[in-house]
């Protein structure tokens, strides 16, 4: 929104009537020679309507504009814009996101298991606002790729980046829990949340998913567990990131829901089917409207001034009119 | 007094040109007047020309030079604004250059600063901290976290090789660390720049002016020795220049201490054995200020005045030339 600081300078812009008057119309102006001609056939002379005449009427419309721009910069024009600070610290969410092979699986169409997910993920933190949210990642083994932070311009990318496959083949289930929880154990929120988005059995790593939902729970960490896939046999097909293999073939492994049911259980959070793209959207949305910290905010007003645009603009206009009526009309005054 | 848009002082060059071209509207007007000497008192008219031309010139010059000078932002004197924050968001700007392998303090410069930032790292929590790394380019190696683990963790990695650009570019670092800082985020703003200053490329004044508006100091660590150490190539044996004579990088404290003293922040000795205290009391001080106080001290504008004057010397300009003189011209 603009708004001005002084608005009583803008009265300088009356000035400006006068001002047009006394330097394009008033007769007995200055600057001038008058040169005393006799009347032909009772007219008086004109001067012939050339593109001289056009570039001084432009030069000078630019230079009444030019000065008009600098009055309104006097006045002190700004930009001002509510910037909603929160007041309280909200809940800080992890998402850990299953990078196996698996996830390639082309029932979520038109994009695989994956893509929709991050799809879905990214649209969910677009939704947060106050919430610190983190990323791991795991395969064969976990990793955090983004500690819980309310940069999500940050998350985004790097969630953009993530692959498949790219922490090896496998599904290391307790461990994407485990570092999850780990970096969210030292968290000052008073509220922390996993959130587990995984299609496979666990398979690989050193910590059980019981034991890490368990860990989590004593921590007072909630886990939302969330199983994706159809469960028909469905067409994979991805690249490996580290050889730049590509792979090709069918999936018809599931995932085993009485484990998921049991983290979920465990953790003290809530288990979702997610069979297609639209439920795993829902899900989401779903996670989405039960997780909210009630925030406190104040709105503070940022006052950003613009009138250097105005005073380059004004000097620019000025500037053109003294080119046209020195290099053009050789005007001498 | 400061210049907050010291590239705007570049516009004061086309004041030659207006010279040039008034000196050009002289000459003609002075050959015209002497082409209709016999139909008018040539002198009089003359004389009147002259004087209104050197009037009107000299204002029209004065209009041009404040109006420059009100683009340019110039400020003298503070004023308070509100400052409604709490808490301390701190983003450290690590220099990865090449020039940081220099071991003129133990074990090196780069090590030396990733054990500093670890120490302040774990002193200043719960605060926020994020880790920006830079070089020729910069990269965020920790969006601002409170996660002390997920940040020892990467600075694990610190090295040159973590940005491929070559150089060492303060500016691209320092404006990555301002972007850091997340709308709406309710707690004070620090940044904290660890570098030897040894800027190659790049200009500080934009951004070391956007900081100071917003409130934002900058402390820096000064890495490094007046005497220098020289640089180590990849294989660790010295670089050489293309004289085949060894690159000694030495610490630029000046460069630094500019910085620091342009955002209101402090200047600190890496070699100093008290560094993390140093800079964690440095810290949490101003935040202590910030927070008891309530408002903070902007630099006070002071465009009006010029852009003031430049419009009455504009008036001045137009009316020496519309008011007729001797009944003449």
């Amino acid at each position: 929104m603009l708004v001005i600081d002084t608005p009583a300078l803008l009265l300088l812009l009356l000035a400006l009537f006068p001002a047009i008057y006394f330097r394009h119309f008033w007769r007995r102006r200055g600057g001038k020679l008058i040169l005393p001609f006799g009347v032909w056939n009772g007219r008086g002379f004109m001067p012939p309507a050339n593109p001289m005449a056009l570039a001084i009427g432009i030069g000078s419309i630019a230079f009444w504009l030019g000065v008009a721009s600098l009055i309104f910069a006097l006045s002190g024009p700004e930009v001002v814009r509510r910037e909603q600070s929160f007041l309280n610290r909200g809940a800080d969410v992890m998402i850990v996101l299953d990078q196996s092979p698996t996830m390639a699986a082309r029932d979520f169409q038109p994009n695989n298991r994956f893509d929709s997910a991050k799809s879905v993920i990214s649209d969910f933190i677009s939704r947060r606002q106050n919430d610190p949210i983190g990323l791991v990642g795991f395969g064969a083994e976990a990793s955090l790729r983004v500690p819980p932070t309310l940069d999500y311009a940050h998350v985004l990318t790097v969630l953009q980046s993530m692959r498949i496959m790219e922490m090896g083949d496998g599904t290391a289930i307790g461990m994407g829990i485990a570092v999850a929880a780990l970096h969210l154990a030292d968290s000052s929120a008073t509220r922390r949340i996993i959130i587990l988005l995984t299609d496979g059995i666990n398979n690989a790593g050193e910590i059980l998913p019981e034991t890490a939902a368990e860990a989590a729970a004593s921590l007072g960490i909630e886990v939302y567990v969330v199983g994706v896939g159809s469960g028909d046999e469905v067409e994979i097909e991805f690249d490996d990131p580290r050889t730049g293999q590509h792979y090709r073939g069918t999936v018809s492994d599931g995932f085993d829901e009485t484990l998921l049911r049991n983290i979920a259980q465990i953790g003290g959070g809530r288990y979702f089917y997610a069979g297609s793209s639209g439920a795993l959207q829902s899900v989401f949305e779903t996670i989405d409207s039960v997780e909210h910290v009630e925030q406190r905010s104040l709105l503070r007003v940022i006052r950003e001034p613009i009138d250097r645009v105005f005073i380059l603009f004004g000097l620019i206009c000025v500037g053109f009119d003294f080119l046209i009526r020195r290099l053009l009309a050789r005007e001498v005054l | 007094m400061t210049v907050e848009r010291p590239e705007m002082l570049l516009a004061l060059l086309s004041l030659i040109a207006v010279g040039g071209l008034q000196v050009y509207a002289f000459i003609l007007g002075r050959r015209d007047i002497t082409r209709l000497a016999k139909q008018w008192p040539i002198e009089s008219v003359t004389s009147v020309f002259v004087v209104k031309w050197f009037f009107q010139s000299a204002m029209f010059g004065v209009f041009a030079v404040l109006a420059i000078l009100a683009a340019a932002d110039i400020t003298w004197g503070q004023e308070p604004v509100e400052e409604d924050r709490s808490g301390l968001d701190v983003v450290i700007v690590l220099d990865v250059s090449r020039s940081m392998l220099a071991d003129d303090v133990v074990p090196n410069r780069l090590l030396r600063s990733v054990a500093a930032v670890r120490g302040v790292a774990r002193q200043l929590a719960p605060s926020r901290i994020a880790v920006v790394v830079f070089k020729g380019e910069a990269a965020t190696l920790m969006p601002l976290t409170e996660d002390v683990t997920a940040i020892e963790v990467a600075l694990d990695n610190a090295s040159p090789a973590l940005v491929s650009a070559a150089g060492t570019d303060l500016s691209r670092g320092l404006e990555e660390a301002m972007a850091r800082f997340p709308e709406g985020a309710a707690a004070h703003r620090a940044i904290l720049l660890f570098s030897d200053g040894e800027a190659l490329t790049g200009t500080l004044t934009s951004v070391l002016g956007r900081a100071r508006r917003e409130g934002i100091p900058i402390l820096t660590v000064v890495a490094g020795t007046t005497l220098g150490a020289v640089v180590p190539s990849t294989d660790g044996s010295p670089m050489l220049d293309d004289d085949g004579r060894p690159v000694i990088s030495r610490a630029d404290s000046r460069t630094l201490g500019h910085v620091s003293e342009t955002t209101g922040g402090t200047t600190h000795d890496l070699s100093d054995p008290n560094i993390v205290s140093e800079l964690v009391d440095s810290l949490a001080q101003f935040a202590d200020v910030r927070e008891t106080e309530g408002f903070r001290l902007v630099p006070r504008r002071r465009y009006r005045l010029f852009l003031g004057l430049s419009l009455v010397a504009l008036a001045l300009s137009l009316s020496i030339r519309v008011v007729r003189w001797r009944d003449m011209f």
